[in-house]
């Protein structure tokens, strides 16, 4: 009795023991300091905490991997690239939030959902098993809820968390179902002994396949991958827009890389039947984000749906499921991250500046007043249409090279008439700031917002720097991947 | 009578299933957040029916995860529709047309 090895390793879960501590500690000390006091003071203590969590990730960044808690966790080089990535994002959402009235008086409850948010995703990016899985997506989904409808005060916000806890809830439900259709076939949950399970005999059960298309729609659901993607706009244009740049960049993320993980540990065999299904997810995101986003005049929507078209091209690296493929999508996702959060913190300035959500026309001539952030904003909506020197244009470009090695020309053509659609609407934005025609803005009340600022310049420098340099990022992405395929 | 592990996953996906309509039929959203249940339980019936079948733990300790899970999803769920509800009387998801193009 005495002898049971319990194989713990707090040095696995490092980070998320020090975000969900410090979250505690924000909301307990958060009650008994004054708002503004305790507001300044968890925003201090989330950079820090999120900033440590970073540091552990770092040095954990090996080539080699090892199994954790009975091999419900994978540490690896991947799966801390993500979590890196994730932290970074929680970092940079929580210096969009500094300056943001709104959020003040809910200052404490932002931080400490941002912080339990965080772990449940890097929870996610190194889980090894279904019940880690689903725990760690539950955990950060239920905190981006309630970080959605944070503004109870307003009533599209609230809409939109609602919308987005029953649309993610069924997704989570198809997530479960799937996990216990592929239990049932394997007789396991974790993904090394499902491959295991599943080295001899019929690749193809009918039991696994199910199970296998019901993960893929559950992922789909959090990737805001399209069919599964229609709570995305509502989700983003009611949420705050700090937190919108943070799910559209961390979550992602975090979506993506457990899909990558899953699909090449658990069902490697099977992958001429997901590669199929992922195209069709693949062409429905190109199709469903790029017409979506045609006729947006909200920037917010307008951003939504661009990510929807987005997940079209990150999941073309997944379906390509090769080390050459997951040094792409790693790639890309630090690109996207970026891009996306400071374009977010840039809608935030302008939101704040006319007190209302952003349209395009809000910025016109906008560019005139603000030259700096104004010419962020043209590199990060070129970046997201692919246009060199960005690192959009290397991204997409890495990871079609990915698709044509694994034989799925298909997919780059496909993608490559989805960039030139593309144009159409990411250019308007920097047509418009830089509208010769227009009235030049007045100056707003406040017009020095320098957190924002530097996370503009900050992101602005990665998605510029990267897209000339990249190979200190493909490097570290080419470890990080290799040690997942490795 | 010896009853199959394929009875029990036929009716858990019936019980899916029946959730999932719920899902995209009915309006009011507690009756939505009670499918979102029926499905999630749908899943769990699987679990367990499974595990019995590998004789094994790991899907049975699955599904107590997944009964805690459910319970905090529905807290927040039914603490929204509150909110709302005290800013607005009718709680219909086909009047939440605030956010749209």
């Amino acid at each position: 009795m005495s002898d049971i090895p319990i194989p713990i390793s707090f040095s696995a879960i490092a980070p998320e023991i020090v975000l969900l501590a410090t979250a505690s500690v924000i909301l307990v000390v958060g009650v008994f300091l004054p708002g503004e006091l305790a507001r300044r003071l968890s925003a201090a203590a989330s950079v820090i905490a999120l900033g440590a969590a970073a540091a552990v990730s770092a040095t954990q960044f090996e080539d080699t991997a090892r199994y954790a808690f009975d091999h419900t966790l994978r540490i690896d080089a991947f799966g801390q690239g993500g979590r890196m990535l994730i932290f970074v994002s929680g970092l940079l959402a929580v210096c969009v939030a500094f300056g943001m009235r709104d959020l003040r008086e809910r200052g404490v409850e932002y931080h400490a959902l941002l912080l339990a948010a965080c772990a449940g995703m890097s929870l996610l990016a190194v889980a090894n098993s279904f019940v880690t899985t689903f725990v760690a997506l539950e955990l950060f989904s239920i905190c981006l809820y309630v970080l959605v409808a944070i503004e109870t005060d307003d009533l599209l916000s609230l809409e939109g968390g609602l919308k987005y806890l029953i649309v993610g809830s069924v997704g989570a439900a198809f997530l479960l179902y799937g996990a216990a259709l592929a239990y049932g076939a394997t007789g396991a949950l974790e993904f090394d002994r499902m491959r295991a399970a599943l080295s001899h005999g019929d690749p193809h059960g009918v039991l696994l396949m199910a199970g296998i298309a019901f993960v893929l729609v559950g992922l789909g659901f959090k990737a805001n991958a399209a069919p599964f993607h229609m709570w995305t706009p509502d989700a983003y244009e009611g949420a705050p827009t700090p937190v919108t740049a943070f799910m559209s960049a961390a979550t992602k993320a975090v979506a993506l890389v457990i899909a990558l993980r899953v699909l090449v540990t658990a069902f490697p065999r099977q992958s001429d039947v997901w590669e199929i299904g992922l195209a069709g997810i693949i062409f429905a995101c190109f199709i469903a984000g790029n017409l979506g986003a045609l006729r947006q005049s909200n920037v917010k929507r307008l951003l939504a749906y661009s990510t929807v078209a987005h997940s079209g091209f990150l999941l073309t690296a997944v379906a390509a499921h090769s080390a050459l493929g997951g040094r792409a999508l790693l790639y890309y996702l630090t690109i996207y991250a970026a891009m996306n959060v400071g374009a977010f913190a840039i809608v935030a300035m302008r939101e704040r500046e006319i007190g209302r959500p952003a349209e395009i026309r809000d910025f016109a001539g906008w560019g005139y007043r603000r030259p700096f952030v104004s010419i962020a904003m043209v590199v990060f909506m070129l970046s997201l249409a692919g246009f060199p020197p960005t690192g959009g244009f290397l991204g997409k470009l890495y990871i079609w090279s990915a698709a044509v090695a694994n034989g799925q020309t298909y997919l780059a053509i496909a993608g490559a008439i989805a960039t030139v659609v593309g144009l159409v609407y990411y250019l308007r934005v920097p047509f418009a700031l830089f509208d010769r025609d227009a009235a030049v803005p007045a100056a707003a009340r406040p017009a020095n917002f320098p957190l924002d600022a530097g996370v503009t310049v900050v992101t602005a420098v990665v998605v510029l720097g990267f897209g000339i340099i990249p190979s200190p990022l493909i490097d570290l992405a080419r470890t990080a991947s290799s040690s997942l395929f490795g | 009578m010896h009853v199959g592990v394929a009875w029990f996953l036929g009716v858990s996906a019936v019980l899916f299933g029946i959730g999932l309509y719920g899902v995209f039929t009915r309006r009011s959203p507690i009756i939505l957040l009670l499918s979102v249940e029926i499905m999630l339980n749908g899943s769990n019936l699987a679990l367990i029916s499974v595990a019995r079948y590998w004789g094994e733990q790991s899907g049975q300790v699955f599904a107590l995860v997944v009964m805690a899970v459910a319970a905090s999803e529905v807290v927040v769920g039914l603490g929204l529709v509150v909110a709302m509800a005290r800013r607005r009387a009718d709680l219909d998801v086909d009047s939440l047309t605030g956010l749209r193009n």
